[in-house]
């Protein structure tokens, strides 16, 4: 029962050394927050510079201007919902449009062609080069690859159109998953919640520091306390804290907008719990190279950031592949946990896979969390057991 | 003190003790026993081997060689966990909980040696009156004055009613009123439980002590109780004399002269220590000795013998040098 007094002492200086604790409890809620207010909030419009220099002709003795009623089906399409995103602006010439798009308030110019009309209607006019309409932008910038998408679709469904022409072949869009049901938004919040346990490193580490830093380890150490017994007290606590934090964490998700399954609570509790284990270990490591809490502070930001941007949690990425072996392929980033466990929420949370699926992630988890113990433990000992 | 007690069990025993810092001889062959009951006073210069040996006999610290024995038990081969609750040590820094109140952490270190919850907490209040922090119970360590957390590091030590308790340096850093309730504490606590501590203050060492081992550069120089000490270097006065030479004059004759005249003469930097029976008559001669010799008192003072007196007559040095 040593173990429990270590806890309830661990519970009183986490409750009065207040600052790291609201810092780990917060940090991960904060991110949901924030994520919230740059991806939902901000309305995603696609700016679209129209230069019309079509000529136009006449058919069966009436002036037609092809390039005007291009322009008037694009700006009637941006009424439709499916393209309500798209503001059509239209210039008189090129180089005002490309101000326009070098001061940011464009995304991409399409150039309608001098002949265009002459040349779709009078099949027998001697120019027989095919019609180049210009998209001209930021060919680096998202938005200009989207814009012109865009752009090029409605002009294809506007030839069509006016020449009577039917493709052959349609599409049909299948998501993959709750991918198609979930917003911008939603995708992040699987990785916050990790990020919610990877938090815990700071309040771990200074929870473990603190006790070489006062040698206070020392009066342990002649006590008849274990070293199990002392990690298994202070580890109780960083659990509740890191599973108070992904509370929390949904909750402000869920205030937010984000829709949890039905069923996946417990499971994300499940992964959370592993991952908790995972990052204590990993705490012992940090709290082996840190003498203090001031250390923790300074050094632990460097495996917390590697952690936080390397593992998918603050943002989806893919590592380097290292190798493959049995049909699996193994990346840099896989010999973090938190990989492991973004990978398996977004399994089930995104991709819509049962939680049996998830069975190689936890059992990666599980293996790295052994393996940070092993290098902790040896760590810690060596670094502050020796010296007490 | 607690001379009259009769000392029959050996509480503890160190034997061919050596520890080596790297190419530092820390502790040299040290051998002595401790026995149940007594105030066992290290008495010794910063740097002596008094740290290093407690810390052995603690089990904190592996011996480079040689035994500790507790109760005739050899802690290096039973290792310290079998004698964790017979050995309570108060270190000579504050080592404390900041962010727990004085009963907390005296529960708290109860409970980590065993103690039931209700045994842990009576005894935690008993202690906190004994050392007059019963007012500072509920108060957060972070609270209190410099004094006030080292009685509470004292009581620290003793939380679990171990049968031998080390302090080291415990007047270390304390204000005249702590340092007389630590004193009172220590005695008290000695009789029920042997007390070993470590001290460069000679007054310390006097006043509260069974025996007392004088080392110096890990080696043990001499122990005995503080009266056999004082008296191992003869009775007497002691006269300190502060000395001013001016130019280039051997001191050799007078202190030849004062030598042929039956004084004992003892030399630190600039201070002579004389030594001799009923000396107070004697000054006017010793005066005459060293200003016929060019030698002039800048300043004097006269007292009985003490332990530093020992210590400088062993090893030609003073315990604060």
């Amino acid at each position: 029962m040593r173990w429990y007094y270590v806890f309830l002492k661990s519970i009183r200086e986490q409750i009065r050394d207040y600052w790291i604790l609201v810092l780990t409890l917060t940090l991960a809620p904060f991110f949901v927050f924030m994520y919230y207010l740059m991806v939902e909030t901000d309305s995603r419009e696609f700016n679209i510079v129209l230069v019309n220099q079509d000529d136009g002709t006449f058919f069966i003795d009436q002036p037609v201007n092809l390039g005007d009623s291009l322009i008037y089906y694009m700006q009637l399409a941006s009424r439709d919902e499916q393209a309500s995103m798209l503001n059509f602006n239209e210039q008189d010439g090129r180089l005002a449009g490309i101000e326009l798009l070098q001061q940011g308030d464009a995304d991409v110019m399409v150039v309608i062609p001098g002949q265009m009309t002459l040349k779709l209607l009078n099949p027998e006019y001697e120019d027989t080069t095919e019609i180049i309409l210009e998209l001209v932008g930021d060919v680096t910038d998202m938005q200009y690859i989207i814009a012109a998408v865009w752009s090029e679709e409605l002009i294809n469904q506007f030839i069509r159109e006016t020449s009577g022409i039917s493709m052959p072949i349609g599409w049909k869009e299948t998501t993959l998953g709750y991918s198609g049901q979930r917003t911008e938004f939603e995708l992040y919040v699987p990785g916050i919640m990790i990020l919610a346990v990877i938090m815990m490193i700071f309040s771990a580490s200074a929870a473990v520091v603190r006790e070489p830093e006062a040698r206070t380890l020392e009066r342990l150490k002649i006590s008849n306390l274990s070293a199990l017994e002392f990690l298994t007290g202070i580890s109780l606590i960083q659990v509740i804290i890191a599973i108070l934090s992904l509370l929390l964490t949904i909750m402000v998700a869920v205030a937010m907008g984000y829709t949890l399954l039905p069923g996946t609570f417990w499971f994300i509790l499940l992964v959370a719990f592993l991952t908790s284990l995972s990052m204590i270990a990993f705490s012992l490591i940090v709290a082996a190279i840190c003498r203090s809490i001031k250390d923790v502070a300074i050094i632990g930001t460097f495996p917390l950031f590697i952690l936080m941007f390397f593992t998918g949690a603050a943002f989806p990425i893919s590592g380097g592949k290292l190798f493959s072996m049995a049909g699996t392929t193994f990346h840099i980033n896989d010999i973090l946990s938190p990989t492991w466990a973004v990978d398996a929420l977004n399994k089930v949370l995104i991709k819509g896979q049962e939680i049996d699926n998830t069975l190689p992630d936890m059992a990666a988890i599980l293996v790295l969390t052994i393996v940070y113990f092993i290098i902790g433990v040896w760590a810690f000992k060596r670094r502050h057991m020796r010296a007490a | 003190m607690n001379q009259q007690q009769n000392y029959q069990e050996i509480a503890l025993e160190i034997k061919d003790l050596v520890r080596y810092y790297g190419d530092l001889l820390a502790v040299d062959n040290l051998t002595l026993q401790v026995k149940k009951g007594e105030v066992f006073g290290f008495l010794g210069p910063n740097g002596a081997g008094k740290t290093t040996s407690i810390r052995m006999m603690c089990g904190l610290l592996k011996p480079t060689s040689g035994d500790v024995l507790i109760n005739g038990e050899r802690i290096s081969s039973s290792g310290i966990r079998n004698h964790r609750t017979r050995v309570g040590i108060c270190p000579q820094e504050i080592i404390l909980w900041n962010k727990l109140t004085c009963y907390e952490q005296l529960v708290f270190m109860g409970r980590m040696y065993d103690i039931p919850g209700k045994t842990a907490r009576d005894r935690a209040d008993q202690l906190l009156d004994r050392i007059g922090l019963r007012e500072k119970r509920n108060k957060l360590v972070s609270t209190l004055s410099g004094g006030m957390k080292r009685r509470l590091n004292v009581i620290m030590a003793i939380i679990h009613d171990p049968e031998i308790v080390v302090f080291d340096e415990p007047e270390a850093g304390l204000d005249p009123q702590s340092r007389i309730m630590v004193r009172e504490f220590i005695q008290q606590t000695s009789g029920k439980m042997t007390v070993i501590f470590t001290t460069h203050n000679m007054d310390e060492a006097d006043r509260i002590s069974d025996r007392v081992a004088i080392i110096d550069r890990g080696k043990l120089l001499r122990l005995d109780t503080p009266e056999n000490l004082k008296k191992s270097i003869g009775k007497g006065d002691i006269l300190e004399l502060g000395i001013q030479v001016t130019g280039d004059i051997p001191l050799g004759i007078a202190e030849d002269k004062l030598k042929e005249d039956g004084f004992s003469l003892m030399k630190t930097e600039n201070k002579w220590i004389i030594k001799a029976m009923d000396l107070v008559p004697q000054i006017p001669r010793i005066y005459k000795i060293l200003e016929s010799e060019g030698i002039q008192v800048s300043d004097m003072n006269m007292r009985e013998n003490t332990l530093e007196d020992v210590f400088i007559h062993l090893t030609g040095r003073r315990l604060r040098q």
